[in-house]
């Protein structure tokens, strides 16, 4: 038991912190500090910055620092956006030039689709019907309302038939929608998200996001979601526009996760083989890679619109909810399921497997390490990976979270939380210590914090920075008194 | 390198004398550390324009009577007078008022700064609170000048030899008005020109009436500048040679001549077959000199030499700490190549470095952590994890043979002694059954008993076929502990000695430049 105590009496004293804000919190603010979804909201803001912190706490257990993670958070966020960036295409048939006396449009295709009389075109947001048809051109049966030379025509079809009750209560992420389908004649290449445009005689086009297809001998039927209260209605035309994503999902996530370890490793190379500072050398990457953001996106606003409603689901939902199916008063967020998971192997890693010894060890004298036969490189840049892999992990979580990324600002702040939490936690800037579940607790210390300084009536939010400024000060003071008095009395 | 202004040829000084009061005279200083009797009333004088070799072994005591000279120690007991009046010197500041001025084995400067900027770091002349460069610049070229050095003094400390780093430093003490220049180991890091220059200088300093307390182990350079040579042996004046009885047998008579403690329970060893092979080796700190020798199993071989005579440097070759910039290495007749630590130690080489507290241990980290520290690769589990029960049973078992004194595996490194300190990292090499153990000062800072004990395991560890191979500046420890002698003198392998040839005397002899042959 007195060695239980030794090695946790550090942990003791940020959890009571953490204790102390929160009933503080909980008695200035009782209504809105206890509320189910601001603590849900809470744990969430806990976890992603606990992510980070805990990569951040390897590398400074090394002796180092890496002041690059708020830009590699943004970076990682907008190539994850950007590889994953949805986009709807309609089915591209014929480039074509238009005489508009004739009615006729001239093909340009080298391969022409052969049309027969009674096809619909869609040409230029209008639903044309085919009169008669050649192999360079088709005439049309009503009037060419443009004055353009030219576009691209999409096969449009006509709705056979459309079952007009909402057949089913359906699931599509987080949000509850109605299912409709539609026949359309003919067999067609549809995929589930792909996107259907229904096409009015008057009135604006709607779209929809298909769910799935059933293709019959000459009939094609479309399910596709509805939101609730939403009229759709006969005769309309409808055309297909395919979706694309310059990735797929999962290759999409692993480039993200890529970067973040090439990020990671070239730290490390840069520090160890090239012998630079980790200052100097994280200070430059956290401009470079706020920089090459900027310039990939063209500064633009990045996100994933209602796309990948699952994967979000994944990245911000309720972890019971995903469970059981059934909504909860209070829920965990799925943040708070990856970081038990990454803390948990991260305090293996750290306390079970040589390397962290080895970590620990180097950051304490790496002479000595190196002395000992350690390879102490090796293990500098595995720490440095650990670091960036964390942040690239967490960049993911919040873009998905956020749905926005501002290239010029996401992130911006994040590294200094993350060492802010890992020094609170209990990490020595020296190197050589630090506890995982210490780090974790120091994260949600400042998060409560935030927390209250935003709910407590009185209390002017903008004086939150020197509020958490204040307190790690004083965190940080008492933890080296309580050592200094430690080491003399042994 | 070429000086502009060489400084004119030395003339005999007009105002020097051996009677009257001298300049500057310490008597029967006694200086305690920890454990060690560093200094036993120690007498020294010294005249207007006087130049005194202080000449000894290895802590025989001479760095630390400088020490107090300049004010950078202070002694237990003694006294000591300038001009006959008796003073206390508390800080350097003090001894620099009374004009005298330690010039450091490692230079002083600011590297950063100009010249001028250094000469007067600390007493700036200031006009209207601003610097007076103009000043500076004028005074610093006055003191360069005597020194006869001329360069710009805006020039920047670190674009400057080493050799002319030295005499700005030299610069610096007259320009504080020195009397007594004291200079330990000026020449160590000085090519032969610049050392043919700074005697130059120190002889013209002479004639200027200041007076130079000059350390060296090199026995040639006090032979050709000293006026007296004060011989220092175990912190006690060992004898004094006047400028005509200056030779080298003369010196190393004094600075031995000692019997040896009956301390070493030796036995003689049956060495067995050979080991360790260094063929034409090259180390980075000395890269004109080849190293040939070789080490059979269960042989203690003693490597012998004076402070900076490239042993260190040797033995983190040996261990893969620098790489070999030339040569070849044989283990058991195979090829060893070795580009870190890790590959010497997976060889079966360990080390037990010189610098305990830097090199050796983890100090606040358990005995556990670093006796199992090496061996953690060796009986990793699946994937990495740590072998924890292994840990603890050769903690265990390291703690036994080596009776290393700790409360428990537990305690950090930091609170035990010197003695189990240095247990403790043997102990860590112990666990892994090396073949080769290397051993870089391994009495250095213990006591008495712990020194006892760890003579004795040496002898068990050869008995069991181990070879060793240790680094030690104490006379005692070499004669009483090898089977075998290298005397290493700047760099290169100046002789071996065999157990019959073996003798205070002949070690000294090697390693202050004689050759075997010129031997008597």
């Amino acid at each position: 038991m007195g060695s239980f105590l030794g090695k946790y009496k550090k942990i003791f004293g940020i959890f009571g912190l953490l204790v102390f804000i929160c009933l503080f919190t909980a008695l200035m603010a009782p209504e809105s500090f206890l509320k189910a979804a601001n603590i849900e909201n809470t744990v969430r803001w806990t976890a992603l910055f606990g992510i980070i912190s805990i990569g951040v706490s390897f590398v400074i257990m090394t002796g180092g620092i890496d002041l690059s993670i708020g830009s590699v958070v943004a970076l990682v966020g907008c190539v994850l956006a950007m590889s994953l960036n949805t986009t709807y295409q309609p089915e591209r048939l014929s480039d074509v030039e238009v005489r508009t006396e004739q009615r006729m449009l001239m093909l340009n295709n080298s391969d022409p689709p052969g049309f027969k009389p009674g096809d619909r075109l869609l040409f230029l947001n209008h639903v044309y019907t085919v009169s008669a048809a050649a192999a360079d051109h088709v005439i049309v049966a009503e009037e060419i309302e443009t004055g353009s030379q030219g576009g691209t025509i999409t096969l449009a079809h006509p709705v056979v038939a459309m079952s007009g009750e909402q057949e089913a209560s359906v699931q599509r992420g987080a949000i509850e929608m109605g299912l409709r389908t539609l026949t359309i004649p003919g067999t067609h290449e549809i995929a589930a998200g792909d996107q259907l445009n229904l096409i009015y005689d008057v009135g604006l086009p709607q779209i929809f996001a298909i769910a799935d297809t059933k293709t019959g001998s000459d009939q094609t039927q479309i399910h596709f979601y509805v939101r609730r209260n939403q009229v759709v209605r006969e005769p309309a035309t409808v055309f297909i526009s395919k979706r694309s994503q310059p990735f797929s999902t999962p290759v999409g996530i692993s480039l993200a996760l890529g970067v973040s370890l090439l990020i990671g490793l070239t730290h490390g190379l840069l520090i160890t083989k090239v012998k630079l500072q980790p200052f100097v050398v994280t200070l430059c990457g956290l401009l470079i890679y706020r920089g090459l953001a900027r310039f990939l996106t063209g500064d633009q606003e990045q996100g994933f619109g209602s796309e990948y409603p699952v994967l979000k689901q994944f990245a911000k939902g309720d972890f019971l909810q995903l469970l059981t199916g059934q909504e909860y008063a209070f829920d965990l967020p799925m943040p708070f399921i990856y970081l038990t998971i990454i803390g948990v192997i991260a305090a293996v890693f750290l306390n079970k497997t040589i390397f962290g010894r080895y970590i620990l060890a180097l950051g304490r004298n790496e002479e000595a390490a190196r002395y000992s036969g350690i390879n102490t490189d090796r293990m500098v840049i595995v720490a440095y990976m650990i670091c960036s892999l964390c942040a690239g992990i967490a960049a993911i979580l919040f873009a998905l979270d956020l749905n926005s990324i501002q290239p010029s600002g996401h992130g911006e702040f994040y590294e200094l939380y993350a060492i802010a939490a890992a020094v609170l936690g209990g990490c020595s800037l020296r190197g050589g210590e630090g506890s995982i579940l210490g780090v974790i607790i120091a994260a949600a210390v400042m998060r409560v914090l935030n927390n209250a300084i935003n709910l407590i009536d009185g209390v002017d939010t903008s004086t939150e920075f020197a509020i958490i400024g204040m307190v790690i000060l004083l965190g940080v003071i008492v933890d080296e008194s309580v050592r200094r008095f430690a080491s003399r009395r042994t | 390198m070429t000086f502009i202004s060489p400084p004119p040829a030395p003339t005999p000084a007009a105002n020097r004398t051996d009677v009257g009061v001298p300049l500057l005279e310490v008597r029967d200083i006694e200086k305690r550390f920890a454990g060690v009797h560093a200094l036993r009333g120690v007498s020294l004088r010294i005249a207007q324009g006087e130049v005194v070799a202080v000449v000894g072994e290895n802590g025989a005591g001479k760095s630390t009577l400088m020490k107090i000279l300049a004010g950078v120690q202070t002694p237990d007991a003694g006294s000591i007078r300038v001009d006959g009046q008796e003073v206390s010197i508390g800080s350097c500041r003090q001894a620099m008022d009374r004009g005298i001025v330690l010039i450091h084995q490692e230079l002083n400067l600011a590297d950063n700064l100009e010249v001028g900027a250094n000469i007067f770091l600390g007493r700036e002349p200031t006009r209207l609170g601003l610097l007076d460069s103009h000043k500076i610049n004028r005074e610093s070229r006055r003191y360069l000048a005597m020194v006869g050095l001329d360069i710009d003094p805006a020039t920047l400390v670190k674009e400057l030899t080493v050799g002319r780093q030295q005499m700005v430093e030299i610069a610096k003490a007259l320009s504080v008005g020195a009397r007594v220049l004291i200079m330990d180991e000026p020449t160590s890091s000085l090519s032969t020109r610049e050392t043919e220059y700074l005697f130059q200088v120190v002889k013209d300093l002479r004639t200027k009436g200041v007076s130079v307390i000059y350390i060296s182990h090199r026995l040639g350079e006090v032979q050709e500048l000293a006026d007296r040579a004060v011989v220092l042996r175990d912190g006690e004046n060992a004898g004094e040679l006047n400028r005509e009885e200056i030779n080298h047998d003369n010196l190393v008579k004094l600075m031995v001549g000692r019997e040896l403690d009956q301390f070493f329970a030796r036995q003689s060893h049956q060495p067995g077959e050979e080991l360790l092979s260094v063929r034409e080796l090259v180390t980075p700190a000395w890269p004109k000199e080849k190293i040939s020798f070789s080490i059979r199993r269960g042989e203690i071989v003693g490597m012998a030499g004076l402070v900076g005579a490239g042993r260190t440097e040797l033995l983190q070759v040996l261990f893969g700490v620098d790489r070999a910039l030339a040569g070849q290495m044989l283990i058991d007749g195979k090829p060893l190549v070795l580009n870190s630590p890790s590959d010497a130690i997976r060889q079966g080489i360990a080390l037990v470095p010189e610098d305990r507290k830097q090199h050796g241990l983890l100090v606040d980290m358990a005995v556990r952590e670093n006796v199992g520290l090496p061996g953690l690769e060796q009986n990793q589990h699946w994937l990495g994890f740590l072998n924890a029960s292994c840990e603890l049973q050769a903690t265990a078992e390291m703690t036994e043979r080596l009776s290393i004194k700790t409360p428990s595996p537990e305690q950090k490194v930091r609170f035990l002694s010197g003695g189990n300190q240095q247990k403790v990292v043997i102990g860590k090499w112990l666990a892994l059954g090396p073949r080769l153990l290397l051993l870089d000062e391994p009495t250095r800072g213990i006591d008495v008993g712990a020194k006892q004990e760890i003579y004795a395991l040496m002898e068990k560890l050869a008995a069991q076929g181990l070879a060793i191979l240790f680094v030690s500046s104490e006379m005692e420890e070499v004669l009483g502990m090898s089977d075998r002698t290298l005397v290493m003198c700047e760099g290169r392998l100046a002789g071996e000695l065999s157990r019959a040839q073996l003798s205070e005397q002949a070690i000294m002899h090697l390693a202050t430049g004689g050759s075997l042959a010129t031997q008597t």
